[in-house]
């Protein structure tokens, strides 16, 4: 009897799992492999967000920046207005050599050309809930 | 042919995952620092209109047995649209397989998405890895359309 097989990718990481129930976000997102194809389209030519702090980001951080863009992603779809006009994307870097984990997740997430650099539309939604989980915000001096 | 889908929410598209390589896999992820349970939603469709299948059956493969999956993962299979509710995994056994019967007829094939749910569990202190072992293995016979 012929067979078809589809492989599972199983990504076992520290920092999938958040205050909050935010791992079932990061399902919800890896549900929809539509997103591995929008995200990479929005990389910006103007001036960015940065994450504060460390580095790489942390894995909480990087949990709480996908769990924003969730939820900008959802707004996007449902408003056009931009609330920083000046700087409408946020912009991360996961170091393969330093988060090889994250890193394998990145790719799980936005496709095998995932190269480290993750690039968001800064939207209403996002911002405030980056605001409401306490991850600080700096404008980048350069452009992204 | 036969194909395995995930429904998205954003585009109102269903999308297939690969069935060729790994660029495209079913994801899973888990932390180590606790077990971890994922459903995920698929579909199974035909969308060759000169064909019809029978006995299709769905199964993780190769094999989820203790030897082959020594992280003590679990994989279930429950085939219906709504999200089982939890005593629905209960009784179902790691590696369990379904029947989606025959997918369309002699006279006309069928270009429905048929839902699914997969259920994982990984244990809390699994090591921190990428697994790529376990497959869903769709099996069936395919019979052509007969033209009248």
């Amino acid at each position: 009897m012929p067979t078809i097989n589809t492989q599972l990718k199983i990504v076992v990481a520290n920092g999938m799992r958040a205050a909050g129930g935010s791992s079932k976000t990061i399902q919800a997102l890896l549900k929809h492999p539509g997103i591995n194809r929008s995200i990479p389209q929005v990389v910006s030519r103007t001036k960015s967000m940065k994450v504060k702090g460390e580095e790489p980001p942390s894995p909480a951080t990087l949990q709480n920046v996908l769990d924003g863009a969730k939820i900008g992603l959802d707004m996007a779809s449902q408003i056009s207005k931009v609330l920083y006009d000046r700087s409408k994307h946020l912009k991360i870097f996961i170091n393969p050599n330093q988060k090889p984990d994250l890193f394998e997740a990145g790719k799980l997430l936005f496709g095998q050309k995932f190269d480290g650099n993750i690039t968001f539309p800064m939207y209403v939604g996002l911002l405030q809930y980056m605001s409401d989980l306490g991850v600080g915000l700096e404008q980048a001096t350069s452009p992204v | 042919m036969l194909g395995i889908f995930a429904y998205n929410d954003l585009t109102d598209q269903y999308v297939e995952y690969n069935t060729v390589d790994s660029d495209n896999p079913i994801p899973v992820l888990a932390d180590p620092l606790d077990e971890t349970t994922v459903y995920v939603q698929l579909f199974l469709r035909n969308d060759d209109v000169t064909k019809y299948y029978t006995t299709t059956t769905a199964a993780m493969g190769p094999s989820t047995s203790t030897v082959d999956n020594p992280m003590g993962m679990t994989f279930k299979l429950v085939e219906q649209n709504a999200q089982p509710a939890a005593e629905d995994w209960e009784y179902l056994s790691s590696g369990n397989t379904i029947s989606f019967g025959s997918i369309g007829s002699s006279l006309a094939a069928d270009l429905d998405y048929f839902p699914f749910w997969l259920q994982v569990v990984i244990p809390r202190a699994t090591p921190v890895n990428v697994y790529n072992a376990i497959q869903l293995e769709l099996s069936y016979v395919a019979e052509g359309i007969v033209v009248i």
